[in-house]
């Protein structure tokens, strides 16, 4: 009865010229092709249901014309670095989990690819040429608002984005994922400058509240052959969920990764508990009464709605001190 | 509640009899007619009347999650493609005189053709083919659209077209284009039928449980931002698996009698909630 997903690709304007653009049509060619004058027309209708279209999600092929670089957020780790950076590849992600903050971010359920590969490489350079701490290297999280390397088949921008770090000596990358496609890279050289980022979660909060994802095994497994091949990997715990025996359930967790995953190998972990723009929030509780994470009594600060200061800190520090039993204390960033 | 705007008579009057809708009698500028599930209202020609119609016909059938627009009418066919005869669904509606496009979500599959649709002004001729950026043409579904989503989501729009002519006819042809347009009505009636519920969910706060709230408000005179946050708490208790709202009974026979003691019963029947 429903579409199938990416069943409609909407092409802006214009964007037939990227060779992107071609990459995408030749392995979507079953979908049916709509144009568009500019890609908000259908991206930021009004009114529109973000569960209900995540059910038929559609893509959106269009060219970024500004803010093709953004600086670090607040609400991030920046992990040591000064020259902390931020992009947009794709807005949306394939996945659907309850936490997400692009549920109150985004108008709208469906994809929108941003083709114009060469005006991102060419900002990346300018900024990491006028970088504010040239002695150090400019970080780039390229994963932040999707997961790009779970839609690598359709959109290699990972792979691509790899080969343009690695000529670029003062660039490191981070690729955020929740993806088991480790496939995607299997024929790609590893790159120390960029960094494989895996958000974990417990079986008990991915089977409950991350819709669409990989297994946590499934993941743990990914990261095994990335890790095998050299490649840099950061363990992310985040966001942690204040759900029933929360500390039991992440505990045993933590037990379970490093059972299967050689912790010497691992470059960093990232431990955060939930939190989220309020905005962003109110937006999501406004659309969805059927996840119970949403409806934490939560506390809210100008900046985040997060769980309550006592809380954050009690979960954070029993996590952590969880952790060290298998990464260094220095290589673990917080975020409480 | 399915709302079915329909541009003509001749167009209006298969779907009557099909769904054994009646006229109610208490439009009397624009024809509505409705069964217990449906409004079908009759615009006239263009946009602008199409838009007041739908307007008309949603204040009649009363903003709800669970209304469906349908638009179902004859159009005319730009490409070679689309057969006399045939219905398709709208994936985008160009506004011909503002130039601007509209965006109908495609999220359940018809099985019908899809097209892009513009709509005119004024009825489009061959000579005008060479500048048509669409597949068909009619003159009603941008103001429709534009009338629609004032009350409802892109997802609960739908336009299904009959292709009656390829931009070429005369009054002679009134009959045979009025006969594609009936012998089409197996393959799209079965969808007017069968519209899905998207959005059916039940409420979080049943109605004896609003009533309920309603009364401790009262009881324990409440103000308004404390009743708000009552509500959300009693909300934040119920999606988290809370069984019923037991806790509350004991403020009902709560008469506080001064401002402190109120806000002190009212911070603790939060905190319970919120356990």
């Amino acid at each position: 009865m429903w579409h199938k997903r990416f069943s409609h690709v909407y092409l802006e304007e214009g964007v037939e010229k990227y060779p992107m653009t071609r990459v995408i049509l030749d392995r979507l060619s079953n979908s049916k092709l709509v144009t568009v004058k500019n890609y908000k027309d259908v991206f930021a209708r009004s009114g529109q249901n973000f569960q209900l279209q995540k059910r038929s999600p559609k893509l959106i092929l269009a060219r970024k014309k500004d803010h093709l670089i953004y600086e670090g957020s607040m609400a991030s780790q920046d992990f040591g670095y000064r020259n902390f950076y931020y992009n947009s590849l794709l807005l949306n992600c394939v996945y659907n989990c309850d936490y997400c903050y692009l549920q109150g971010m985004y108008p709208s359920g469906n994809m929108v690819v941003f083709v114009n590969e060469d005006d991102f490489y060419r900002a990346t350079a300018k900024a990491i040429d006028y970088r504010p701490f040239p002695q150090e290297p400019l970080y780039l999280c390229i994963s932040y608002d999707t997961d790009l390397l779970a839609y690598e088949s359709v959109v290699p921008y990972t792979s691509r984005f790899i080969e343009f770090t690695r000529e670029h000596e003062d660039l490191v990358i981070e690729i955020r994922t929740k993806s088991a496609n480790w496939r995607a890279l299997e024929e790609i050289v590893p790159c120390d400058r960029a960094i494989l980022a895996w958000t974990l979660s417990p079986p008990e909060v991915a089977s409950a509240y991350e819709q669409l994802t990989p297994s946590p095994e499934q993941r743990i497994q990914a990261i095994k052959q990335c890790l095998d091949r050299g490649w840099p990997v950061r363990l992310c715990f985040d966001p942690v969920l204040r759900i029933d025996n929360w500390e039991k359930i992440y505990i045993s967790f933590f037990k379970e990764v490093f059972k299967h995953l050689p912790a010497e190998k691992i470059r960093d972990v990232s431990l955060g508990v939930f939190r989220m723009n309020p905005d962003y929030f109110k937006r999501i509780k406004k659309q969805r009464t059927d996840s119970d994470i949403l409806y934490y009594p939560f506390e809210s600060s100008p900046s985040f709605v997060s769980y309550p200061a006592e809380e954050r800190s009690q979960m954070i520090e029993k996590l952590k001190d969880a952790l060290t039993k298998y990464v260094p204390a220095e290589t673990i960033e917080t975020w409480t | 509640m399915k709302i079915i705007v329909t541009a003509l008579r001749q167009e209006a009057r298969p779907l009557i009899d099909a769904l054994g809708l009646k006229q109610d009698s208490s439009s009397r500028r624009i024809p509505v007619y409705t069964s217990a599930d449906t409004l079908l209202v009759i615009s006239g020609i263009g946009k602008m009347y199409a838009g007041i119609a739908t307007t008309h016909a949603v204040h009649l059938a009363g903003e709800s999650k669970d209304n469906h627009l349908i638009n179902v009418g004859m159009c005319g066919a730009v490409v070679d493609q689309i057969a006399l005869g045939e219905a398709v669904t709208v994936n985008k509606i160009w506004d011909h005189s503002s130039g601007r496009e509209f965006f109908p979500d495609m999220l359940i599959n018809h099985s019908l053709q899809e097209a892009s649709l513009g709509t005119f002004d004024q009825p489009v001729t061959t000579a005008n083919r060479p500048i048509l950026a669409c597949d068909i043409v009619d003159m009603e579904a941008s103001g429709i659209f534009q009338a629609a989503h004032l009350f409802m989501s892109p997802h609960q729009m739908l336009f299904i077209k009959v292709a009656t002519d390829y931009l070429e006819f005369s009054s002679d042809d009134y009959s045979q284009m009025q006969r594609y347009y009936e012998q089409s009505l197996d393959e799209w009636a079965p969808i007017l039928r069968n519209c899905e519920q998207f959005d059916s969910a039940d409420p979080v706060i049943s109605p004896e449980q609003e009533t309920l709230l309603s009364s401790v408000a009262e009881s324990m005179r409440l103000t308004q931002t404390q009743t708000h946050q009552l509500r959300d708490a009693v909300t934040r208790f119920l999606v988290r698996g809370g069984a019923n709202l037991e806790i509350l009974k004991p403020n009902l026979a709560t008469k506080p009698k001064h401002k402190t003691l109120r806000n002190q019963l009212f911070e603790s029947m939060i905190q319970a909630l919120n356990k």
